[in-house]
């Protein structure tokens, strides 16, 4: 695979050269980057998981590629061209801009290259473009995944030459995407200290990945689908000229319809020109610049201090005080609360998700086809309880999500002090990692599910919501006590955890017949207030008992 | 009662036999320097010792307890302090010591009072709640230290503890040592600086390859050999005579 890679760089050796950096060294460092990462990957399977890492990665692609023969079919469907090529552009650039900020930026920001590689003779610019290099044999194999699909239907409709085109095009739209982060990591740079841009990258991935999940839906009301689709090519406006898969649709359109005009070629010619000019500045004006930031980055990390919140340890030690039963279990909660308010990969790894349910109610508001004012969908939703078990179940499976992130840490070393500490019971460190985040987390979201669902259905699904809440928590807890767990921050993070997945799959498998049954018994009155009662005590009782969960059902790594 | 007993230790990974017939005894309140080369044993020796590594052969004793039917007790009575060990440095050096006094069982206000008055002596008092992401080497090392003997235990491993403190630390961690004999404690440290543990150690055991090959003061390993230093009994010891004509061979090499 890397021997592959590396022939590329090779046929490309003429390109490298014109960009002024050393040849060897760039082959050599993007070498062994590729190697250290090949290893990483498969170090997982030494603790007998499936070569996890790998099969994501490869998995992921699988996903890219099934999405983008199903969006292929639109190709058949469009009678503008643009406007359909347009949006394919659209897609692939955001996919990929997506997946190089919340995956590469460690990867670029990276300073442990700090310690090998800058005391030796490497210039700026080999060093930066080796780096983004590297990140570019990643995202080739995503956007080939994306584009193939497109690439077929475009042949198979516009022949071959326009197929050739689209690859082209598509290869100039990767530079360009990988080139603008850079400048826009740059910028970012100059104005924040290096660890609060760490948090603002943070940020801004989360925001990113959230108004992705959420945003296809904005999408459909900002565009008008109908009328672009059925070749309406409306006039073009002033801000086409500052997105490019516009100017990329637009070029497609030059090569298939064979239509030249000034604007459409003026658009060709951005699209063929920019992704290079990106290039040149950066390679010429800012790569010295970036790297010295990053240089820069490792020792100003100690310069500053995180002013620690004071006020919030007073809330801390009063909640821990009121949910906890026994020193340890307090301790734990204590330690898993404030780590996850600070650790900034755990954020990323968890906050998106937490939107996403926080934003299905708020969207299953405006499912309908922006007919009728917002309050007559309100009416309609009324007749459909089974929305709300729905969403209650959704919700409910936060805790799941949050649960499965809660053992993985970058700093799962320091579990080390797990197997040194008199830990008798591993239960009490479990359950009261368990109370933190249903504290944290579940219950700030059943309070807002219980606003929102008074609103519309009025005080009659308060029950469910407790209800479809226990039942979560129970399951959870029932399956812990039985099965394996892993203590808080324990082991290697893993990338979309793969094993895991088939847990979850069981799990959402399990809370939807639940939520089924949920909904017949809701039609028997009494039914569900009976069985809150019932839950809670039972809740209580598998509490205690999870406490005395032994070492024998804990896996440490 | 030894503080430490340990009889006929055998401990293999995989095909390799890592300690071969390891025999050592200690009394409380010594102060043991445990040498060797890399590799000859000693991390694994320690570990054992501390109860977390529990599967081995022979008979390994702490104060009285076999670590292997009473791993709980013993680790309540052993205070573990690793070199340059991770620690969840998102938290302050208080939250720390809090979650990991809470491991001990030891209630938040013993700890809090306790945690404060060393951190102060160390130098760290205001830092305290500064979170350790910020911390240099040095001053992770010093609350690792802390949360070594946090507890108040009886026997005290230490590996490598002298890593990256100034030399204020050092004088200051080496008068610790002392006076912790002097309470009672037993001291169980491990090091590759040998002028340190030639100086404060009441006894020296060199391990090399699994078995222990030295057991004694330093006059009577001196006596033995005939030579000055502890290095260089070391040196002797583990059999490596050939350093001045590898370090030639090196500058040779670098120079082709």
């Amino acid at each position: 695979m890397i021997n592959f890679y590396i022939k590329i760089l090779f046929l490309l050796h003429s390109i490298f050269l014109r960009l002024g950096v050393n040849f060897e060294q760039l082959v050599a460092i993007v070498e062994v980057k590729l190697k250290m990462d090949n290893r990483r990957a498969r170090f997982n399977q030494w603790n007998k998981k499936q070569s996890e890492s790998n099969s994501t990665f490869f998995l992921t692609l699988g996903l890219y590629f099934l999405m983008a023969c199903a969006f292929s079919a639109f190709i058949y469907f469009s009678v503008s061209i643009i406007a359909i090529y347009s949006l394919i552009f659209a897609m692939m650039m955001f996919m990929l801009a997506m997946t190089l900020i919340t995956d590469f930026s460690a990867v670029i920001l990276d300073s442990n290259d700090n310690a090998v590689l800058l005391p030796r003779p490497i210039d700026d610019r080999t060093l930066l473009i080796a780096r983004i290099t590297h990140i570019l044999m990643y995202l080739l194999s995503m956007m080939l995944a994306l584009a193939i699909p497109f690439m077929v239907v475009t042949m198979h409709l516009y022949g071959v030459f326009a197929a050739i085109s689209f690859l082209i095009i598509s290869l100039l739209s990767l530079i360009l995407i990988v080139f603008l982060t850079n400048i826009f990591y740059l910028v970012l740079m100059q104005f924040t200290s290096e660890e609060r841009l760490r948090n603002v990258i943070n940020t801004f991935q989360i925001i990113l990945t959230f108004t992705f999940m959420g945003g296809y839906r904005l999408v459909g009301r900002l565009v008008n689908f109908d009328a672009l689709m059925n070749g309406v090519d409306s006039k073009v406006q002033w801000w086409y000229f500052f997105v490019p898969p516009i100017w990329m649709g637009n070029s497609m359109n030059v090569i298939i319809k064979h239509e030249f005009d000034a604007t459409k070629f003026l658009f060709l010619f951005l699209t063929l020109t920019v992704p290079f000019m990106v290039v040149f500045l950066v390679n010429n004006v800012f790569s010295g610049v970036f790297n010295q930031k990053i240089a820069g980055m490792d020792i100003a990390k100690r310069r500053e201090k995180i002013p620690n919140k004071v006020a919030k340890k007073g809330l801390i030690e009063t909640l821990s005080g009121i949910f906890t039963g026994t020193p340890m279990e307090r301790g734990a909660f204590e330690f898993v609360w404030k780590i996850t308010s600070r650790d900034r990969k755990f954020k990323l790894r968890i906050y998106p998700s937490l939107a996403y349910f926080l934003i299905y109610p708020v969207f299953m508001i405006g499912t309908g086809r922006g007919d009728g004012s917002f309050v007559q969908q309100i009416e309609h939703l009324r007749e459909s309880t089974g929305i709300g078990i729905v969403v209650i179940y959704l919700c409910g499976t936060v805790l799941l999500t949050i649960r499965s992130q809660i053992s993985q840490s970058e700093d799962f070393k320091a579990a080390w002090l797990y197997e040194l500490a008199p830990i008798g019971k591993p239960g009490e460190i479990l359950s009261g990692s368990l109370r933190a985040i249903m504290v944290k987390f579940l219950l700030p979201i059943t309070i807002f599910l219980s606003l929102v669902l008074s609103i519309i259905w009025g005080v009659n699904l308060l029950d469910d919501l407790l209800f479809g809440m226990l039942t979560i928590t129970n399951l959870d807890l029932l399956l812990s006590i039985g099965m394996s767990n892993k203590l808080p921050f324990s082991s290697e993070i893993k990338k979309n955890g793969g094993g895991s997945f088939i847990r979850n799959m069981t799990y959402v498998f399990i809370t939807g017949i639940i939520g089924l049954v949920h909904y017949l018994m809701m039609q028997v009155p009494y039914v569900i207030g009976v069985f809150v009662l019932i839950q809670l005590v039972l809740v209580l009782y598998l509490f205690k008992k999870y406490r005395e969960v032994s070492w024998e059902k804990v896996r440490m790594e | 009662m030894k503080a430490i007993k340990i009889s006929n230790l055998q401990k293999a990974y995989g095909s390799t036999l890592v300690l071969k017939d390891v025999n050592l005894e200690v009394d409380s309140g010594e102060i043991i320097g445990y040498i060797g080369p890399n590799g000859a044993g000693k991390s694994t020796t320690i570990k054992i010792l501390i109860g977390m590594i529990p599967d081995y052969a022979g008979s390994v004793e702490v104060m009285g307890l076999d670590v292997k039917t009473n791993p709980l007790e013993v680790k309540r009575l052993i205070g573990y302090v690793p070199e340059n060990a991770s620690l969840y440095d998102t938290l302050s050096p208080m939250e720390y010591l809090r979650f990991l006094g809470s491991l001990y069982q030891l209630e938040n206000n013993q700890i809090e009072e306790k945690a404060t008055e060393l951190l102060r002596l160390f130098a760290l008092y205001d830092q305290r709640d500064d979170r350790m992401t910020t911390f240099s080497k040095g001053m992770k090392q010093k609350v690792l230290l802390i949360s070594g003997i946090l507890h108040n235990p009886k026997v005290i491993f230490l590996d490598e503890p002298l890593s990256g403190l100034d030399a204020n630390a050092v004088i200051f961690v080496k008068e610790i040592l002392s006076q912790l004999k002097h309470a009672g404690k037993t001291i169980f440290y491990s090091s590759h600086i040998m002028d340190v543990v030639e100086k404060i150690s009441d006894r020296i055991v060199l391990i090399n390859n699994g078995i222990i090959i030295a057991n004694g003061t330093f006059e009577e390993l001196k006596s033995q050999r005939e030579t000055g230093s502890l290095e260089q009994i070391f040196n002797q010891l583990t059999g490596n005579n050939e350093h001045v004509q590898l370090a030639e061979e090196f500058i040779q090499v670098m120079n082709r």
